[in-house]
């Protein structure tokens, strides 16, 4: 005897009822599927903001406001770091290369970096991928400007393009540094990190501009300025320390948290990019709880369907009976109809969460710069299915254990 | 296992009780014997036990006590599953009306008593070559030339022609017995006439045994043997 098929014309037979089923065990799934999705892959590319970087180094503050202000140039330093110690420390034995970061500028709500060409060098995103150019080239002069993906696109801007450069990170930014326009001279690819909505300058460009801007505030520095170190870096808000080997991290680690000039903070990137993820990963469980709650809602809907509709089949089961049908053939026929139900429902869910993926992939990548790869599904999700399949199969159980009791009562003749 | 030809019991009940828990008995049966190849006709009015006499002999209700013997086999001495597979092989029944599965088609329909018995749907096959040919054969039979689409749903059937559909479902693979719980009674008289012809041209060509179980004594002499359910109940006897 062919239950399923049996399942199947009942169900065909009921379908309205079935059909909204379905959809809501659909919906349930493509937003538990679609949170995961969308989680692990935040986490991701969350995790996969910096790579190939040692250390990172800034004044002493905590290492997740280090971490936020060097990366994901958010929020701002306390202090800076003395370029003497900066040379101090980029000359230890085992440093194979340092990038310098000066931070504290932005350009219509996108931050300024002051750096050198070694950003473009050593930078590392992902699986050790390298910054590149999509068009023109990292700085020649003193009053280059390199965009972010993001910025370009967002601006307009093109190679050749003159850009002021304000003080400070608001939009409405106090002083314009109007005389000292930057120019375009490259544009990198987009690489869905903080570097897209940057604007990478020289160090130099950076003291020439707050110089001009400075003279003209306070006459008094004019001189001291002019006379020593014109032109000349005093200070960066943090660097990026890449090692000859990992052992020594550690080390260096510890002599630049102790360092006797300064206060300085070196933290891991890994072990920061933790600290910063389990902050938020609160409202991830949040959302995950919630999902999972709306499947259950629609397996309890589907229960609620099921049980109200056993009081109609009961001549049906009767019938069944008087064939020849056992207690198992009819609670196999139940547990079948819930087991399909939720099949079916999971199967219309994936399709609804991958042609959605599908229609919504470029726009999250443009928005939030979070590419959700349309992957097949992992032994995470595939778990979730199988648990969510084995709940249908488990709920089916109830209305057929009541349709059970019923056919002990109604044998072959149920009178409805 | 094929019908005897000798007078040996087809279904025996001996002093057979039954009474849904915390209530009194239904059914206080001292004997009843049904012979191979009889046309008997069980009366009573509603209430007097008909259709648990019917779950009794088609192993669906147990007694509490006494012994019944369908085909030389003690229904209480079989587990559960075994006891459905015997009323799947052995009995085939027609109820009063919404005899039919509302999802299945015609053809659907008097087939389905073969999912459930591999002897019924072998005895099909050996008759008619295919469980489908046998169910077209005695549907053709029944309908005669003006029968519907085999195909369609079975909703959308008068009540006789639902009837006519149940009763080839209860002949298809020719178990040996045939049970009819008023068959009739949703029938209009002339097709109820019709469907009682129907009904025993066929039991006869299947060589079945035939209990009619009707509330209505006008079917009696139709039939070679008739047993009044109210005086065989004792418990019934006792109540009124």
């Amino acid at each position: 005897m062919n239950l399923t098929r049996l399942a199947t014309r009942s169900l065909i037979n009921r379908r309205a009822t079935a059909i909204l089923t379905i959809f809501s065990i659909a919906v349930s799934v493509m937003l538990l599927l679609g949170v995961e999705k969308v989680r692990t892959n935040a986490r991701e590319s969350f995790a996969n903001t910096i790579s190939g970087t040692d250390l990172i180094v800034g004044g002493r503050s905590g290492s997740v406001q280090l971490l936020l202000y060097s990366i994901f140039r958010m929020g701002s330093a306390t202090s800076d770091i003395a370029w003497e110690s900066y040379q101090d420390i980029a000359t230890q034995p085992g440093v194979k290369w340092t990038v310098p970061l000066a931070l504290g500028d932005s350009h219509r709500g996108f931050r300024v970096i002051g750096t050198n060409a070694d950003y473009f060098r050593f930078y590392r995103y992902g699986r050790d991928r390298e910054l590149k150019m999509s068009e023109g080239h990292p700085f020649t002069d003193t009053m280059d400007v390199v965009l972010g993906a993001q910025v370009a696109d967002t601006l307009g801007y093109k190679i050749g393009d003159q850009v002021v450069v304000s003080h400070g990170v608001k939009t409405t930014s106090y002083g314009d540094h109007k005389d000292k326009p930057f120019r375009v001279s490259g544009i990198l690819k987009p690489t869905g990190t903080p570097v897209d909505r940057s604007l990478h300058i020289t160090l130099e460009g950076v003291e020439e501009m707050h110089e001009d801007w400075q003279n003209k505030m306070d006459v008094s520095s004019i001189k001291k300025r002019r006379e020593g170190k014109a032109r000349e870096t005093e200070s960066v808000t943090a660097f990026l320390v890449g090692l000859e080997s990992k052992t020594l991290a550690f080390k260096l680690q510890r002599y630049i948290n102790e360092y006797p000039e300064e206060s300085l903070l070196a933290i891991f990137p890994g072990v920061a990019l933790h600290e910063l993820w389990s902050m938020m990963n609160v409202a991830e469980r949040v959302l995950l709880a919630i999902s999972t709650l709306v499947v259950a809602a629609s397996l309890i809907g589907m229960l609620a369907v099921s049980l109200a509709g056993l009081n109609e089949r009961r001549r049906e089961i009767a019938i069944l009976r008087s064939l020849g049908a056992s207690h198992r053939h009819i609670v196999g026929l139940l547990v079948a109809e819930s087991t399909m139900l939720t099949l079916t429902g999971i199967i219309v869910g994936l399709i609804l969460l991958y042609s959605g993926l599908l229609l919504a992939q470029p726009l999250i990548e443009t928005y939030y710069g979070l590419l959700i790869p349309l992957s097949w599904l992992n032994a995470r999700e595939l778990y979730m299915i199988l648990i969510l399949t084995g709940s249908g199969f488990l709920i089916g159980l109830i209305p057929a254990w009541r349709a059970y009791h019923n056919s002990l009562l109604d044998g072959m003749t149920a009178r409805i | 296992m094929s019908i005897s030809k000798t007078a040996s019991p087809l279904v025996q009940l001996e002093s057979v009780k039954f009474g849904w828990p915390g209530r009194e008995a239904v059914i206080d049966f001292q004997q009843l014997e049904i012979v191979a190849g009889e046309h008997c006709f069980i009366q009573g009015p509603s209430g007097s036990g008909k259709s648990t006499l019917l779950n009794l002999i088609g192993g669906v209700l147990l007694p509490q006590s006494g012994s019944i013997q369908v085909l030389d086999q003690d229904i209480a001495s079989l587990r559960a599953a075994q006891r459905d597979l015997f009323r799947a092989d052995h009995i085939g029944f027609i109820f009063q009306q919404f005899n039919l599965i509302p999802y299945l088609s015609i053809l659907e329909n008097v087939m389905l008593p073969c999912r459930f018995s591999a002897k019924r749907r072998d005895q099909s096959i050996q008759r008619s070559g295919s469980v489908e040919s046998e169910a077209h054969y005695l549907l053709s039979h029944l309908y005669g030339n003006s029968g519907p689409e085999l195909s369609q749903n079975v909703a959308e059937l008068s009540v006789g022609q639902q009837q006519r559909v149940a009763a080839a479902r209860a002949l298809m693979g020719q178990p040996e017995l045939i049970i009819a719980d008023e068959p009739t009674s949703s029938l209009d008289i002339e097709n109820r006439e019709a469907f009682m012809n129907l009904l025993f041209d066929e039991v006869r060509q299947a060589q079945s045994t035939l209990l009619f179980v009707s509330h209505d004594p006008a079917y009696k002499q139709q039939f070679n043997r008739c047993i009044d359910l109210d005086t065989l109940n004792q418990s019934v006897r006792g109540r009124r």
